[in-house]
């Protein structure tokens, strides 16, 4: 039986991981800043926030069995007024440290669509990437995506510390699917751990690891010998696994024999090529077909 | 539309992470922006390592050379419940079956070799020369040591002149391979019975 744990790097560990980034990558420097930041709120509220869903392990493999995620994503309970103040901090972050700022910070984090009231409908909307009714003012979409991506980001926390405990002790091999076993969410990105090469994803969503095989698509029934990989050639140990029946990939590093550590979503900014490099192959990423 | 953390950098939703990256406003790193990826495409295909009876699972990673695969990588195939991704230094080596130092190991069989009665050479032939000889060679030998009857021997040690039938060849002998499944050595088995041979043994050993 495979277990997993997903351990949680902490303030400290995220700044210590933002700063090896930054002295590898110099070029990606600003954004990785701005993502550690974030990051780092993210982290503490993961302190203070608590998560409403119990259940016993024998409940939750009788769901994942059933292909059922152990939580139900837009009915979890968030406490509003956590929420709103971590949308309030992660709209200062780019206000600070995005260049040009984020003049809709405050229109965001002031906004009706948190209210007590609301606050489930958008929850909803957010999950499932359906566009905010943001009006008078937001024109450009990309303003709106970035509000969308925040108030994503602010979510975080909650389904985290839901992964944290439910998906504890959890024989891996009970799952290995294409979306997240506790929200359901697509994965971020994944590795191929260092001991024996098992080959673990991050959701985007809760940052729980799970397992996925190696040589199958966690995506589609054509799965048995479609899963092909692509690099960059003067990094070999960063590919992007892909599916050459379904198209959809996953970027994956290779630590199998190293030593090193790596912290997924940062990694996920420094491998920007690589989404390239799948773009010009005609792949999508998980989560965008 | 589902978003994720990628989403979070790509502002335009162009599908490209580093797009995005402009799109936040940050500079994007100079090859990147300016110079085309080199791409290198490969594949990886689950294998059983062909060294002994554990039958450890493998992944082989093969790129496009020409018109065929060259294995660039091999390793322990972590999701198979034999070895759980690891593999023992000879099987670390099985790459070396194939290519040593990125050459083609000249000690690899690719095609039948056969060497005549007397010859000190091996020479090249085809798969269906070499089979059509085995077969031959086979008949040959089973015809000219078949044992068609057995005398019964009585308790006194002497032949009774009874006579019972037999139906082997004690002149051919078998060796399975220790990477047969069940089924596979069930089959093998089967067929060296239905040719009379009584010698059937197998490499199942470390």
């Amino acid at each position: 039986m495979a277990v997993v744990e997903t351990v949680d790097p902490g303030v400290q560990g995220v700044r210590e991981a933002v700063e090896r980034y930054v002295e590898r990558y110099p070029d990606y420097e600003g954004a990785l800043r701005l993502y550690g930041a974030v990051m780092e709120l993210q982290q503490k509220a993961l302190e203070e926030v608590g998560c409403s869903v119990e259940m016993d392990v024998e409940e939750r493999d009788a769901r994942l069995g059933t292909l059922v995620t152990m939580v139900d994503a837009p009915e979890l309970e968030v406490d509003p007024v956590r929420y709103r103040s971590l949308v309030k901090d992660i709209c200062t972050v780019m206000e600070e440290r995005r260049p040009g700022g984020f003049e809709h910070s405050k229109e965001l984090y002031s906004w009706d669509g948190l209210s007590d009231e609301n606050l489930r409908s958008t929850m909803a909307r957010v999950l499932a990437g359906e566009e905010l009714p943001l009006t008078s003012g937001w024109e450009d979409d990309s303003d709106k995506i970035l509000a969308s991506n925040i108030l994503w980001e602010s979510l975080a926390p909650f389904y985290r510390k839901c992964g944290s405990i439910l998906a504890s002790g959890m024989d891996q091999s009970i799952w290995q699917r294409g979306h997240c076993p506790v929200c359901g969410s697509a994965p971020l990105m994944g590795f191929f751990r260092n001991e024996d090469g098992l080959w673990l994803v991050e959701c985007s969503l809760c940052h729980t690891l799970w397992n996925l095989q190696r040589a199958s698509c966690p995506f589609c029934s054509e799965s048995l010998g479609s899963l092909e990989f692509l690099y960059i050639e003067d990094e070999p140990g960063k590919r992007v696994q892909y599916c050459s029946s379904c198209k959809v990939y996953i970027k994956t590093v290779n630590l199998r024999g190293t030593d090193k550590d790596v912290l997924l979503p940062l990694e996920d900014i420094v491998t920007a090529e690589l989404d390239l490099a799948a773009s010009e192959e005609g792949l999508k990423p998980a989560g965008r077909q | 539309m589902e978003l994720t953390r990628r989403d979070f950098i790509k502002l335009s939703g162009s599908g490209l992470g580093a797009a995005a990256l402009v799109n936040l406003g940050f500079k994007l790193p100079a090859r990147a922006a300016t110079e085309p990826l080199r791409i290198v495409k490969a594949v990886e295909t689950t294998g059983v390592c062909s060294f002994c009876a554990v039958g450890c699972g493998t992944l082989l990673a093969s790129e496009k050379e020409g018109d065929h695969l060259k294995i660039v990588n091999s390793e322990g195939n972590p999701d198979n419940a034999i070895n759980f991704g690891t593999l023992c230094s000879k099987g670390s080596a099985v790459i070396q079956k194939s290519y040593i130092d990125g050459e083609i190991n000249p000690e690899r069989l690719t095609k039948p070799l056969y060497r005549a009665k007397g010859a000190s050479d091996w020479t090249e032939i085809s798969w269906k020369e070499a089979i059509d000889k085995i077969a031959k060679l086979v008949k040959e030998t089973r015809d000219a040591n078949w044992i068609k009857e057995d005398e019964i021997i009585g308790p006194d040690g002497k032949p009774t002149g009874k006579k019972v039938p037999a139906n082997r060849t004690e002149a051919i002998g078998t060796l399975g391979s220790a990477e047969l499944s069940n089924e596979g050595a069930y089959l093998y088995q089967k067929f060296a019975r239905s040719l009379g041979v009584v010698y059937i043994e197998h490499h199942a050993r470390l």
